[in-house]
Order: C-alpha cells, then sequence, then structure tokens
C-alpha cells in the first residue's frame, strides 16, 4: 500500500500545530521550540521541523498528516514535506497584518503541488476586528480562474479540522 | 420517539448508522434512537447482504413494521429505500417519510402503505423561495413545534423565539412558513442575529425539489464560490456538490447526481442556495438541451482509487479509534 499523506502548510501560529493535535489518533509528534526572533512577542513555541500525526482507515491503511513549519527560514522543508503528497490544506491566520497577501504567498510556493493535487483553504481567527470577509479572499483568487474552497474555521475544533480534510478529498475525488 | 434497528449489517455499517443517527437527531421531527431488541418501530435491512430478504420483508410488514432496504442497487424499487454509502442527508429524508407514513397510518388505519406520501409533497412550494428571489417577498416566519424563527433576507439576519435552532427550524417536517413585505408584521422579539449562509440553508431546506422559476434546468451549472462552513457542516452531502460544480466546465444536474449519488431534490435545493446567494452561473435560458461540453475534466478517472476517499470520509465521520 502507498503512503498517504496530506500536508498543512501556513503562516506561524495560523494553527497547523494545533489542527494535527486537534485530529490525530496518536499524540502528535512535535518539533515546537520556544521563539526567539520577533516571533516571540506573538507566540511562545514555533515549529521548527514539522508536526505529524495519523488517522487509520477501516482496513488499517495509515493517513499521515504532515504539518509545515512557518516560518519562511524553513522554505527548504516545504518542498520535501509535500513529495508524494495527496493534497494541501493552507491555513491563513485572520489577525495577522495581511492574510490575503499570505494566501497567495503559499498559493505560489506550491504552485506545483497544487497543480498536480488539490487545495483547500481554512481561515483562522476570522473573529478578529480587522480580519477580511471571506469574500475578499474569493475576489482576490477570482483571476486566476480557479474555484478554492475558502472556509471559515475554529481550528481547535476536531470537528472543523474534518470538515478541511472532508472538502478537500471532495475536490480531490470530484474537481479533477 | 421511535427505536430503530438494522439486519445484515456488516459491523462498520452498524458503526456509521449509530452515529449518524446521533448526528442527524436535530433534523427529524420525531427522536429516533437505535435498538438492538426485536420490536423497534423501523428496521433497516442490508439486502445486499441477506440471502432471504423478501421473507424477512414479508414478515416485518405482517407485524406492521416499517422495513427499509439499504443496498447498493439503483434500479427502480417500490420499497423504502437507502442506497449505499449512507449518507445523513438520506437518512433524513428517509427518517421524514417513514413519520409521515406512521402518522398517516395512525390517522387512517385504511390506507395501505402504498398510497401514502413522502411528506415532502405536503411542504411549501418554490414559490416562497422565487418570491424572495424576485424581491416580492423580503422576510420570512417559519414555525416549527414551539418555535418561531424570523429571517429578515436582504439584513441576512434571522431571531428566533423558542428552543430549536434555525436549521432545525428549517428541516423539521411539520414546519410552516409565510412571507411579509414589511419587516414590522413581524412579531420579533429577539435580537437579530447575522447569518452567511442564510440564503444557502433556505435553498437547501425549502426547495422541494424544484428549481427556482427561471432557472434552466439543461446545461452546465458552474459555482464561483464555497457556501460558508455551516452548510457542509449540517448537510456534509454539499462538499461533493460544491467539488463537481466547481469544476472549470461546471457540471449538470444529471451529471452532478450520477457522480456524487446525491438525491436529485437535494442538487436542486443546493443550486437554488447558491442561486440566491449569487455564487453560481446556470445555464443560458435561450441555449437548446445539453449544450456539448465533453471536456478531458468530465471523463478523466481520478489519479487514486475513489474508494480511499469514501474510507477517508468514513474515519472522519468516526470520532476516536
Ligand atoms: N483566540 C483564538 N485562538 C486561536 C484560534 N485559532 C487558533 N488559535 C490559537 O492559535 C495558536 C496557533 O498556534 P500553532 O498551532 O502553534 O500554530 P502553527 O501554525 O503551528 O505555528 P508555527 O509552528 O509557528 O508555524 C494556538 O495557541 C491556538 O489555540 C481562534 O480562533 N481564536
Ligand atoms: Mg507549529
Amino acid at each position: 500500500m502507498s503512503e498517504i499523506k496530506l500536508i498543512i502548510t501556513g503562516p506561524p501560529g495560523a494553527g497547523k500545530t494545533t489542527a494535527i493535535a486537534a485530529i490525530s489518533e496518536t499524540a502528535p509528534v512535535k518539533t515546537d521550540t520556544h521563539t526567539t526572533d520577533d516571533l516571540a512577542a506573538v507566540k511562545e513555541q514555533t515549529t521548527v521541523a514539522m508536526d505529524f500525526g495519523e488517522l487509520t482507515l477501516d482496513d488499517g491503511q495509515k493517513v499521515f498528516l504532515y504539518g509545515t513549519p512557518g516560518q519562511r527560514r524553513f522554505e527548504f522543508m516545504w518542498k520535501i514535506l509535500v513529495e508524494g503528497g495527496l493534497g494541501l490544506i493552507i491555513l491563513v491566520d485572520c489577525s495577522r497584518p495581511d492574510p490575503l497577501a499570505d494566501l497567495h504567498m503559499y498559493l505560489d510556493n506550491f504552485a506545483d503541488f497544487i497543480r498536480q493535487t488539490s487545495v483547500v483553504v481554512g481561515l483562522t481567527r476570522t473573529d478578529h476586528p480587522d480580519a477580511p470577509a471571506v469574500a475578499e479572499f474569493y475576489s482576490s483568487i477570482e483571476s486566476s480562474g480557479r474555484v478554492l474552497p475558502i472556509l471559515e474555521v475554529d481550528i481547535r475544533e476536531r470537528e472543523d479540522v474534518a470538515l478541511l480534510i472532508n472538502a478537500l478529498v471532495s475536490t480531490l475525488e470530484f474537481s479533477r | 420517539m421511535k427505536t430503530l434497528s438494522c439486519k445484515g449489517f456488516s459491523s462498520k455499517d452498524q458503526l456509521v448508522l449509530k452515529s449518524l443517527i446521533d448526528l442527524i437527531i436535530a433534523r427529524t421531527s420525531d427522536t429516533w434512537t437505535y435498538s438492538d431488541g426485536d420490536d423497534s418501530d423501523v428496521v433497516i435491512i442490508d439486502t445486499d447482504n441477506l440471502d432471504d430478504h423478501d421473507a424477512v420483508f414479508r414478515h416485518l410488514e405482517s407485524r406492521h413494521t416499517v422495513a427499509i432496504e439499504y443496498t447498493s442497487d439503483t434500479t427502480a424499487s417500490s420499497r423504502l429505500r437507502l442506497q449505499k454509502p449512507l449518507r445523513a442527508a438520506n437518512l433524513i429524508s428517509v427518517f421524514n417519510s417513514v413519520e409521515a407514513r406512521i402518522a398517516n397510518a395512525e390517522a387512517d388505519e385504511s390506507h395501505t402503505h402504498d398510497t401514502l406520501q413522502p411528506l415532502a409533497s405536503q411542504e411549501p412550494t418554490p414559490e416562497i423561495l422565487t418570491a424572495l428571489d424576485e424581491g416580492q417577498a423580503k422576510y420570512l416566519s417559519i414555525s416549527a413545534g414551539d418555535t418561531t424563527c424570523f429571517i429578515d433576507l436582504p439584513g441576512n439576519r434571522y431571531t428566533c423565539r423558542g428552543d430549536l435552532t434555525l436549521p432545525a427550524v428549517l428541516g423539521a417536517s411539520d414546519r410552516t412558513v409565510s412571507t411579509t413585505p414589511q419587516v414590522e408584521n413581524l412579531a420579533t422579539t429577539g435580537e437579530w442575529r447575522p447569518y452567511p449562509a442564510l440564503r444557502w440553508l433556505l435553498g437547501t431546506s425549502l426547495s422541494n425539489g424544484e428549481l427556482l422559476r427561471g432557472i434552466n434546468p439543461n446545461g452546465q451549472f458552474k459555482l464561483h464560490h464555497w457556501p460558508p462552513a455551516e452548510v457542509p457542516r449540517a448537510a456534509p452531502y454539499t462538499l461533493s456538490l460544491c467539488a463537481l460544480l466547481s469544476r472549470e466546465a461546471g457540471a449538470s444536474i444529471e451529471e452532478a447526481g450520477a457522480q456524487s449519488g446525491v438525491a436529485r431534490a437535494d442538487i436542486i435545493g443546493f443550486i437554488n442556495g447558491a442561486y440566491l446567494a449569487r455564487a453560481i452561473t446556470t445555464p443560458a435560458a435561450t441555449k437548446p438541451t445539453g449544450a456539448p461540453v465533453a471536456t478531458e475534466a468530465d471523463t478523466s478517472a481520478p489519479s487514486k482509487p475513489r474508494g480511499l476517499f469514501g474510507k477517508i470520509r468514513d474515519r472522519l465521520m468516526r470520532k476516536a479509534r
């Protein structure tokens, strides 16, 4: 059986580690360390290599969940982690200064992988007063001609992580 | 309260059935519970797994127990049927028609089950939705049980008086709906709540299997954006429809039904909701039926076996291992 793997990416603090902890059936493997640079003002811990979790299907097959490190200085890890992946979930933290630019940065960086597979966008911390409306995200990707699922979620809730994976599975099954 | 049991189910399907019942309870008007006993109101029979299912049906019918077949067979049948794989939406609609059967049978013993109609035929027609769409009506009041919800469509907001939530009231089989042109006519007391999924939800729950007036049913429908997360949270089958209708070439109602296994009435409800939310392009009314759209996307097989996606879905529906 080939390895089934889903990748979760997004900026620091978007909730990648939180998402995997919420849904994984094994205690997630984290590689978080204390933040040192500018990020330390916002966040105590950050992921330096990857997060890892897993789900077991009824027939025993495993689905592996990989979370990329958020910070750009770990960009080299991104290409390695998506190798052989089934699809991508991009989490966008709507409390950051420019969430639309964040989304486009990840869409561009993973463009090759997305073209071969599929992508779902999860918007987190959408209750922030400056959070852009979902419609703004859709308008900003309109020119690409591709319709991506963009869903507002509470990434701390297992049901919402399941919703993103379900949406990804639906696009893999029916959108291509 | 109604009790339900199953016969011939694999242990996995039985598990899925039990968890679905817990999940959908808010969308059925009666309370359903799973029972392992022998005298339940309703029995679902996996006819693919049982050789002597005709005898089982005869036996149950002689006891006036409602028997439902559960099968992957798609040829026509006079029996109440749940199509494989188990889906929440199908279960809700079967439960609601069973409730109607039992209620009708109690009201009139002379009725045989053949003459009993699923409840859908008594539901409000999509005239209401068309009136909302065309602006003749702007405000709705919807009641079920002791709850009344008021909807301000231009304001994309609602308020409810009573214990039920808006999705529960919209999904209740005994709900009544009325419209009014003036917001002052609504006897609201509570606070208005914004609800971005409102138009989608009205489409999926009030369509009664009919497209809004003026929508051409023949041709490709193309979705421009996915609904708010509340919609797939309440109705997971909408995820398949979203994916099918967001293809570059879109999809026809027939294609969407054949590929997703979602009932035609649910597809139409979803399209109406997307139309009300201005999220979908519908086929041009002037075009002859079935514009040629044989694109590669329609014919190419997925690169991974379909079974895998179904298995991932099954796994996500279970809480923990
Ligand atoms: N208040 C609030 N907190 C949230 C919400 N969503 C996520 N969080 C919190 O945001 C934090 C996200 O942190 P992580 O999961 O470590 O983020 P990450 O994407 O792994 O970040 P890096 O590893 O640094 O790239 C967690 O503390 C969550 O509990 C939300 O909607 N509201
Ligand atoms: Mg992390």
